[in-house]
């Protein structure tokens, strides 16, 4: 085995391990809010004042969402519907 | 169903609406101005969210001539205005206004890369593929770089003058006239070599890093299509396993082919 191939050879064990030690993420997409940044949502907002993608006016608004991959929501610091809806409600009362 | 005769009424007057919306210098009535002015503050506005840096350093009365100049020039071909606004930047390289501030193209690419890495789906890696380092001589492995990252080289300190003046108020609407003179001389000051830079996606937003000029190289090579030992025998003291290790975390790579 030459030097080269050696070095493939090991960079091939690091990065199995780096694999394995990665947080596994699921397949699909999901619908995260309140980390979209102004301008950059996907949809309507809960608010229900606009229906259009990329009507956020602000950064990270709670009430704004976009697709995430499956799994990764809460992790970047964004709410799933059901708790973005509990939330807007208690703040509208 | 409508006739010949109508439907070309419509179409006329279709195409009417559109030069008066599109065509700032085709008659309109008043009340059709109200399309033109939308027109223009919504592309004010998508220029102010993609460019937040480019809208502080040279305020909001600037970008909005700016939209109206990008809008004539090159409109929208999508429904969504985020895919709108590249032209910004040759258009900021060629105003002769702008000339002084000559690093304002590379800052406008830099926020054009970044918005652009923010939008984009991540690119999964291919595990399987990674069996070539084991199974094929180094010769017949080729990387493949993700076209989720962007590469960026400048003479300018663009990272250091992007992050001293991204607006820290969520409200892109405030102080965007307080140019930090201060903070932009320093960081021209302190640049003594070309500035190395790459943005990729992390936990689903961008990130920017800056690269030695070795890594940059390397990246350049990969870009280029050398196969790993003709990598390896240009860059004799790069680290390619630790590299490698980041590389899969960060899905800086799809697949080995």
């Amino acid at each position: 085995m030459n030097s080269k191939q050696r070095i493939a050879t090991a960079a091939l064990a690091l990065a199995l391990t780096t694999l394995a030690t990665a947080p596994a993420q699921a397949e699909g997409k999901e619908k995260c809010y309140g980390v979209a940044a102004a301008g950059q949502n996907d949809c309507g907002n809960l608010a229900g004042t606009h229906s259009c993608a990329g009507a956020s006016k602000v950064d990270y608004d709670p009430g704004e969402w976009k697709l995430v991959a499956k799994g990764t929501c809460e992790s970047i610091g964004g709410m799933l519907k059901a708790e973005a809806k509990r939330r807007y409600q208690e703040s509208q009362r | 169903m409508i006739s010949d005769r109508e439907r070309a009424a419509l179409q006329q007057r279709q195409q009417q609406l559109i030069q008066c919306v599109f065509d700032q210098d085709s008659p309109c009535t008043t009340g059709l101005r109200v399309y033109r002015h939308s027109l223009w503050t919504n592309g004010a506005r998508a220029l102010s969210t993609t460019y937040p840096v480019l809208t502080r350093l040279l305020g909001n009365e600037a970008m909005a001539v700016l939209a109206r100049t990008l809008l004539r020039q090159s409109p929208p071909s999508a429904g969504d205005w985020a895919e709108w606004g590249e032209g910004l930047i040759p258009l900021v390289d060629s105003a002769p206004e702008l000339a002084q501030m000559d690093f304002l193209p590379d800052v406008a690419r830099l926020e054009w890369s970044w918005h652009q890495v923010s939008r984009w789906a991540p690119l999964p890696l291919d595990p399987g593929s990674l069996n070539r380092l084991q199974e094929c001589a180094p010769e017949d492995i080729r990387l493949q770089l993700s076209p989720a990252i962007v590469l960026l080289r400048s003479p300018f300190p663009i990272d250091a003058i992007w992050r001293a003046h991204r607006p820290v108020s969520a409200q892109h609407g405030q102080d965007h006239h307080s140019l930090d003179l201060g903070a932009l001389s320093r960081a021209i000051a302190e640049q003594d070599d070309d500035c190395f830079l790459l943005i990729d996606q992390r936990r689903s937003r961008a990130h920017l890093q800056r690269l030695s000029g070795e890594e940059f190289q390397w990246f350049d090579d990969l870009l280029r299509g050398l196969d790993l030992a003709e990598l390896l025998e240009r860059h004799p003291d790069f680290n390619f396993v630790h590299w490698f290790s980041r590389a899969v975390q960060h899905q800086w790579i799809t697949h080995l082919r």
